[in-house]
């Protein structure tokens, strides 16, 4: 794009006026040519944010954040499965409470009511999500729904492969 | 450098449909390789918006929650970016309101120039301009935050920052034409160094 153009253009550009092509042909001049930048962004300073430029997220943290929302959304399905007694239609869930610095462990058994799971387990209904989960040998998944700062840790043994998330 | 720089303008090809049909059916791995390489994309958008880049990736970690949970309601008409872009943006757009007073607070409490007076808009680092950028955004409304960073920045068509936002094209316009006023003013106010030779001109405007 000539110089001349790119200046005609400033005002249609500020009223996104331009089609997409010229718009696109008008970003790259102003990225290219110094002189034009400079006359554009006394024209309007907010011109200036098309310089912005943020490196993008390292690969490991996507993995990591992309894994971390798998597991919530999984964590997620389990504790609605939980909640709407599903689980006992499935009688596969074992949830353990765990006190305090793993003081009272009380097993409350297989097979789990759903009232049981509301009334007995506080931990559950009060935890916004299970926070991690733990896979073992022979299908066992753990999910657990509470914080480890929390007083008390209730996990969900999952021993039933279907209900493998 | 202003570059087409945004995955989300990608045409959704036949390896996308295939991904999301499995997804539809289930498969995690899809789901991840479908999602993964817009998460990037997703990101900068949210950060931006929030000034934020941890609070930003707890909000794409919970759009990718509810892409998933939801993916049964994705219209395949469109670009399965620009329907992830709506979730994250939506989230974001909430984040933004709920903590509208704590930004308050914060803009009060005093703001560091990044740029010296010796430092001319030309001679910035683009990473000393996405700071400013961030840190300027956070006195915009969330919607003008959204569609000011998809349309100028972000370089999106206003269409699809209207299919994005969820609004009409003419929204999203006045939703920039107030967000270009208030960055305006706000970068005179606290980085005049930044806008030579502007001061005059604004009165005109
Ligand atoms: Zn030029």
């Amino acid at each position: 794009m000539q110089c001349e153009r790119f200046l005609e253009n400033i005002p249609l550009y500020l009223e996104d006026r331009l089609d997409g092509a010229e718009r696109a042909e008008w970003r790259r001049h102003f990225g290219s040519c110094a002189a034009c930048r400079d006359t554009a962004m006394a024209h309007d300073p907010s011109l200036l944010f098309l310089r912005a430029e943020a490196p993008p997220p390292a690969e490991r943290e996507v993995e990591r954040h992309l894994a971390a929302a798998l597991s919530r959304a999984r964590a997620e399905r389990i504790e609605r499965r939980v909640r709407s007694g599903r689980v006992r239609r499935w009688a596969a869930a074992a949830v353990i409470v765990l006190g305090c610095g793993l003081a009272g462990l009380t097993f409350l058994g297989g097979g789990v009511d759903p009232g049981e799971v509301s009334s007995g387990t506080p931990a559950i209904a009060r935890t916004e999500r299970p926070a991690v989960e733990v896979e073992m040998d022979g299908g066992v998944t753990v999910y657990q729904f509470a914080e480890m700062d929390d007083a008390t840790t209730t996990v969900a043994f999952v021993v039933n492969p279907e209900m493998r998330l | 450098m202003v570059t087409a720089r945004l995955e989300v303008v990608s045409t959704m090809g036949d390896d996308e449909q295939a991904l999301v049909r499995s997804a539809r059916a289930g498969d995690e791995d899809a789901f991840a390789a479908l999602v993964r390489r817009y998460m990037g994309g997703l990101h900068r958008v949210v950060a931006r918006m929030l000034g934020d880049d941890e609070e930003a990736w707890d909000v794409v970690q919970m759009a990718l929650v509810r892409a998933w949970q939801k993916l049964d309601r994705y219209d395949s008409r469109w670009r399965f970016s620009t329907w992830l872009y709506r979730i994250g943006t939506n989230l974001a757009i909430d984040v933004a309101r709920a903590r509208a007073s704590r930004e308050r607070a914060h803009e009060a409490g005093g703001l560091r120039v990044v740029a010296s007076q010796e430092t001319p808009a030309q001679r910035l680092e683009a990473s000393e301009v996405e700071r400013v950028l961030r840190r300027l955004a956070l006195g915009l409304s969330p919607q003008q935050r959204a569609a000011f960073i998809l349309r100028e920045v972000e370089g999106l068509d206003t269409a699809e920052v209207a299919r994005v936002m969820g609004c009409s094209a003419a929204t999203v316009r006045n939703h920039i034409f107030h967000a270009r006023k208030a960055l305006r003013s706000e970068l005179l106010r606290r980085y005049p160094e930044l806008a030579p030779g502007r001061q005059e001109a604004d009165h005109a405007v």
